[in-house]
């Protein structure tokens, strides 16, 4: 008969040690003091994770308090002691996966260490990377001009060995314009080019980049994400530019790309032939414009901004399917395909220029042609007056049958241009042509045919005995 | 009278252990510490490094019953249910999801003494995805608790002096605040 044990074995070291290397980084620093064994083994881990602020509510009602600094101080140290420990010899060779830095009482005396700390995971290869420096609240009573000074700046030196990278999240630092100087480039330039031009960018392996409350400086981002090839997510929130600059995306791997109040005045995303999705949500007063162009690939755009006054979409997917929500919205352009689904709420929308892109002939026939087109012009072409821009007048010969058995779709527009290339200028005379646009458009009470480039043809037909 | 296929079939039911019985899913018997006896399936028993190891290297015939002293039976009960579900999920298309959703069931009314006592049979067993399983729990259990809590848990002996421990909780205010005041 065996006897059932009582007693349970002690926990092995394995096991111990696997656990205590599991523990998010506060609790295995707090397991040091387990016994002398243990003391150091989270130095080890492959994920570390330095939460200042993981009580939110501790901080909102800091006030100047001497304990406060100590106890950043204090916190600081724990993360150099880190550091120290990594120096070591034998633990270089340790992996680094991940590595997050989240302060919530920065000063300006924490750049050394910040400074220290990214060259040492850099230098470990890290993958992800996650820094939030919250100013410490005793700056806030300053202007806003003297806490920018404050901000930890990331600039090329910053990420010179950052190649490893594939996620980077930034919040509350400002970030330099990284573009290389006349100098730089010839300095490079005479080192030999035998360097491929991927090699010397600063992130080529950088798939994601999250950027909250960022301040750029003139330019930055642009040529931010011009040091990332590979990058395929870009979300920026809260993100301001000096001057309340322009936002400009250029990058032929990006994906999907997400603007959430921020402050530039225009945002203008060119060459994206990957990007497949674009939202912007915004109640800031500063942005005006927004404009796609070149993006084949764009296959969904949302667009919700209290303020925008000009949006311009061109090139894009012909399953683009968009959802926009611009109450003072002045123009709207689009240029694309009818299979789109627009949905705009912009009531106050004054001017809506579209450009067909596609042929009649090629879209499996008129059959299916002219409904489509029909459901989009109806979506789209709500505003007083509208501009449309087609390659052959063929485009809006809406069939008689058709004609009899649907209702227009442009019933609201008061001022109907219709432009088209030069060869066709007679068009006018087909009686066909002008019941089409008489059904298409009943309410007009002006109608301009023209050419490209300028509408100097005009002919201001009569429509009555439609 | 028999066919002599019948013949032929029935001979073939009744040839030894070791004969080549297709039919038959393989098990593999084991007896845990307090002298309980249990048929594995051979592909769950598979999954354990030990007893694989122990009948694969030295090429001993399945009929051997192999001794798992370390083993209690309502631990091996758990394993098997583990493994078990590990095995029939493992090449499904939801494999994640599935398995996490089971996973929380299996834990849901395990006391921290039983994840411990799993962890030991894990890696007495060599179970490495049921052990990375099991510390991941214990890990999630013990990660607000102080010090003091997990000592006794594990079964640590504190060889800290007053004092330095003292020294070291202001040392790193950080790491000591918001704990759960907890029961052991």
């Amino acid at each position: 008969m065996s006897v059932v044990s009582s007693i349970r074995p002690p926990l092995p070291d394995l096991v111990t040690h696997q656990i205590l290397q599991i523990l998010p980084t506060k609790a295995a620093v707090r397991m040091s003091f387990l016994s002398k064994q243990w003391d150091g083994v989270w130095c080890s881990t492959p994920v570390l994770d330095f939460d200042e602020g993981d009580d939110p509510g501790k901080y909102d009602n800091d006030h100047i308090d001497l304990n406060k600094i100590l106890e950043h101080r204090k916190f600081i140290n724990i993360v150099e002691k880190w550091l120290e420990f990594c120096e070591q010899e034998q633990h270089k060779q340790v992996l680094l996966n991940k590595f997050r830095l989240r302060m919530m009482r920065y000063v300006p005396g924490d750049y050394d260490s910040i400074d220290k700390c990214l060259s040492y995971v850099f230098e470990r290869n890290v993958k992800e990377l996650d820094i939030s420096l919250r100013i410490s609240r005793l700056f806030w009573g300053f202007s806003w001009q003297i806490r920018l000074g404050f901000y930890y700046c990331v600039s090329r030196t910053t990420l010179a060995n950052a190649k490893t990278l594939t996620v980077l999240k930034l919040e509350y630092v400002r970030i330099k314009n990284l573009r290389l100087t006349k100098k730089q480039r010839r300095r490079i330039k005479n080192l030999g080019s035998s360097m491929p031009v991927d090699t010397r960018l600063l992130l080529p392996n950088l798939k994601t980049m999250y950027l909250k409350n960022v301040q750029f400086d003139k330019h930055a981002l642009l040529y931010l994400i011009l040091e990332c090839p590979s990058i395929q997510g870009l979300s920026l929130t809260s993100c301001h530019c000096e001057n309340s600059d322009d936002f400009h995306v250029i990058s032929s791997s990006l994906k999907s790309l997400e603007i959430e109040h921020c402050d530039s005045r225009i945002i203008l995303v060119d060459e994206a032939v990957n990007l497949e999705s674009f939202t912007v949500s915004s109640n800031s007063s500063f942005l005006d414009y927004i404009t796609l162009c070149d993006c084949p690939n764009l296959k969904y755009i949302n667009v919700d901004a209290e303020h925008l006054k000009h949006l311009t979409v061109s090139e894009t997917h012909d399953c683009l399917k968009a959802t926009i929500n611009t109450p003072n919205l002045v123009t709207f352009s689009f240029e694309g395909f009818s299979k789109s689904k627009i949905l705009v709420k912009a009531p106050n929308l004054k001017v809506t220029r579209v450009f067909l892109d596609e042929e009649v002939l090629g879209f499996n026939g008129p059959f299916r042609y002219f409904p489509t087109l029909r459901d989009f012009l109806e979506h789209i072409g709500f505003s007083k007056r509208v501009v449309l821009y087609i390659n052959d007048f063929k485009a809006l010969l809406f069939p008689e049958d058709f004609r009899k058995n649907f209702s227009s779709p442009l019933y609201g527009v008061k001022h109907l241009v219709v432009v088209m290339p030069n060869s066709q200028k007679e068009v006018s005379d087909i009686p066909e042509f002008r019941h089409a646009l008489g059904w298409m458009a009943p309410s007009i009470n002006q109608l301009s045919l023209g050419e490209e480039n300028h509408q100097q043809y005009l002919a201001n037909i009569s429509l009555e005995g439609l | 009278m028999s066919t002599p296929a019948e013949n032929e079939a029935s001979i073939k039911q009744e040839s030894g252990p070791s004969g080549t019985v297709q039919d038959k899913p393989k098990k593999i018997v084991v007896r845990t510490g307090d002298g309980e006896v249990f048929e594995l399936k051979e592909e769950v028993a598979m999954e354990m490094e030990t007893i694989k190891t122990f009948f694969m290297e030295d090429n001993i015939s399945y009929e051997t019953v192999m001794p798992l002293t370390n083993v209690d039976s309502w631990e091996l009960v758990k394993v098997i249910e583990y493994c078990s579900k590990y095995v029939e999920l493992k090449n499904k298309e939801n494999f994640h999801k599935e398995l996490k959703a089971f996973q929380d069931e299996f834990v849901k009314s395990m006391s921290p003494k039983t994840l411990l006592s799993l962890s030991n049979v894990a890696n007495y067993l060599e179970i490495k995805y049921f052990l990375d399983f099991i510390c991941q729990a214990i890990a999630d259990h013990i990660k607000s608790k102080d010090v003091e809590y997990v000592r006794e848990l594990f079964g640590v002996e504190n060889d800290f002096t007053e004092e330095e421990y003292e020294m070291a909780k202001t040392e790193a205010p950080w790491a000591h605040e918001n704990l759960d005041k907890d029961l052991y």
